[in-house]
């Protein structure tokens, strides 16, 4: 394989998160004999090739010294282009990327697009997947068509009415994004509307939930390569101060990212309940085009289940829910890189294009006419 | 543990209990409502996020910029939504806002708790800035040094406040940690309790003896040995007993 690259960072709320998932990639695939590139995606969104090894205290105020800027090239010679003596451009030999990106355009399509039209090969989900992924709307009513249950959600602007599901408390969250970043829990559906209004992370778009404080948070892994296959589940435990939901802070404040919060892995809850979880976990894969590992998260009360959210590119690459099945770190990270060595993302298909319909279309003023 | 908005989605905040909200909490700079998540188990209160924190919008750019008592101005406009009489319990920043609002409307504060909060400006505050420092600033001000060194050099002589505190906040936050509160203290007329940590490295003990000394016998001062800044969640219990002597008296008024 060539040389596979690390790609980390992003305009995105999660960017300082996202920094320690692709540091600990890089350290992990370095430690274990494989050559890697670090490419730094910036809070402004230029393009620089890092130190692999480098700490996460080197990006703390933006983007560490000694960094060679490089550029993303679109086009049919696409591919990632560094600055070269005499002025001159130098190419990148770069065999997968490993797309460590959290949040924002790295994790909702944008990317994945950019990617595709540099004929560049990348983890993670595909362009279309990841752009359902992140839409909290769509997401629900896909999940919901294809017959698995789900939360009423719907949209909240400052003009919508109350929701038709019924009152408060509900959850008000970022319609696009996969954090808990910007989500709220609100007595009624007024304050709903107030907070769409005065709230930057919530004027893209937001969507409405009842809120279930009786609801437990079940989450569970898939990963799509050698093969299709589900983790253990997992119940994360929720912070002392009686969170009202699970906080960004306790995901990520604690040290390393999400592998170091509170959890019980596996479990401890019905066997009937996690082959309900599995199944459903398994369907909803299909129905987003996961790719390399996600995260989905349920929600669980007395006998009912709920598909929540999908996360495309989980904190630490859900790294603990492999480990506890047997796969170590490095092997998760090598079968994504093989998995997107193996095939593109995305090809671009011109089949029937063929110059008939330009022959037979006579002038374009005829066409006006 | 559910948010609620107020004025017109001016104010956020969230109500504990069921009956009518006696107490009023007011959090530090930096900070949220839910700094008061335990304190306030069991009362009937309202904890706010202050204009600028959590999902409280930060007030309007003015030509001045807004100060302690502009904040309380903000919340006076609420109160008749908010509820009251309160017993208005404030925290550092939440604490120079809680005066202003107990010397500015006083038929709405039946009392003052004040935990850590930088009442009057000390004297090693009052020191000039350094020589080099003060140059550049007047350079810039002539047009001379650019704004983005001027940045970096304010940027490496402010607080980490200052350093987080952007747009219209970082301006709220020059303002007031100019500002002295000697006046608005010596109007207010309701009992206010000083509840003090006695390591507080931000606002010392002898801030709280200070004010204690302006008030005379309206004033009660409690230190609490080991505590440091953080007193909403490391001094809970002399929180909750300096807001409980004074609870009774609000259920008085509203009979």
């Amino acid at each position: 394989m060539t040389r596979p690259a690390v790609i980390f960072g992003g305009p995105s709320p999660e960017h300082d998160v996202s920094i320690l998932t692709g540091l600990q990639a890089a350290r992990a695939l370095l430690d274990a004999g494989t050559d890697v590139l670090a490419l730094y995606w910036s809070k402004t969104g230029g393009w620089y090739e890092v130190a692999a090894a480098s700490e996460a205290e080197a990006f703390a105020s933006g983007v560490p010294a000694r960094s060679q800027p490089v550029d993303l090239v679109l086009g049919p010679d696409g591919g990632f282009e560094g600055e070269a003596r005499l002025g001159r451009r130098r190419r990148l030999e770069l065999g997968p990327l490993l797309n460590c990106c959290h949040g924002g355009p790295g994790e909702d399509g944008g990317l994945q697009a950019a990617l595709d039209m540099a004929g560049l090969r990348y983890t993670g989900p595909t362009a279309p997947g990841a752009a359902l992924a992140m839409d909290k709307l769509a997401f629900g009513g896909v999940v919901q068509a294809a017959g698995l249950p789900t939360l009423p959600r719907e949209l909240v602007t400052t003009a919508t009415p109350a929701p038709a599901f019924g009152g408060g408390p509900y959850i008000v969250k970022p319609r696009y994004g996969g954090s808990s970043i910007g989500i709220h829990v609100v007595e009624d559906h007024e304050t709903a509307r107030a907070l769409v209004r005065t709230q930057p992370l919530l004027r893209a778009g937001a969507v409405l939930e009842p809120y279930r404080p009786d609801a437990t948070d079940l989450n569970i892994s898939v990963r799509t390569h050698p093969e299709l296959q589900v983790s253990a589940v997992e119940r994360p435990l929720r912070g002392p101060q009686g969170a009202a939901i699970y906080s960004y802070a306790e995901k990520y404040l604690g040290g390393e990212g999400l592998s170091s919060a509170r959890r019980e892995l596996p479990a401890d809850i019905p066997e009937a309940l996690e082959a309900r979880i599995r199944e459903s976990a398994l369907v909803v894969a299909r129905l987003v085009e996961l790719r390399s590992v996600a995260r989905i998260d349920f929600l669980w009360a007395g006998e009912e289940l709920w598909v929540n959210e999908i996360n495309p590119i989980p904190g630490a690459l859900a790294k603990y829910f492999w480990e506890q099945a047997g796969v170590t770190f490095v092997q998760l990270l090598r079968d994504m890189l093989a998995e997107a060595e193996a095939s593109p993302a995305r090809r671009f298909d011109v089949e029937g294009a063929d110059g008939s319909a330009l022959r037979a279309a006579h002038s374009i003023a005829d066409k006006l006419a | 543990m559910a948010l609620r908005s107020f004025a017109d989605g001016r104010l956020f905040g969230e109500r504990i209990g069921n009956g009518e909200p006696r107490v009023l909490a007011l959090h530090g700079w930096g900070r949220t409502h839910r700094d008061f998540a335990d304190l306030l188990q069991g009362m009937d209160a309202v904890a706010l996020d202050l204009p600028g924190f959590g999902a409280s919008p930060a007030p309007e750019r003015a030509a001045e910029p807004p100060g302690a008592a502009a904040y309380a101005a903000i919340l006076a406009d609420a109160l008749p939504e908010l509820g009251g009489p309160f017993v208005v319990l404030g925290h550092s920043f939440g604490g120079r806002v809680a005066v202003h609002l107990a010397a500015s409307r006083p038929e709405a504060v039946t009392a003052l708790v004040l935990t850590g909060v930088p009442l009057l400006r000390r004297d090693d505050e009052r020191r000039a800035p350094p020589i080099g420092y003060r140059i550049v600033r007047a350079l810039h001000r002539r047009g001379l040094v650019g704004d983005a060194r001027m940045e970096r050099l304010r940027r490496r002589r402010g607080s980490e406040d200052y350093r987080n505190a952007s747009g219209v906040m970082r301006d709220v936050l020059v303002r007031v940690v100019n500002e002295t509160y000697e006046a608005p203290l010596r109007a207010v007329s309701c009992p206010v309790e000083l509840v003090w940590g006695d390591d507080d490295p931000q606002v010392p003990l002898a801030v709280a003896e200070r004010a204690a000394a302006i008030l005379g016998d309206r004033a009660r001062l409690t230190v609490v040995p080991g505590a440091g800044h953080d007193t909403p969640r490391t001094a809970v219990a002399a929180l909750r007993v300096a807001i409980e002597r004074h609870r009774p008296l609000a259920v008085e008024f509203a009979t």
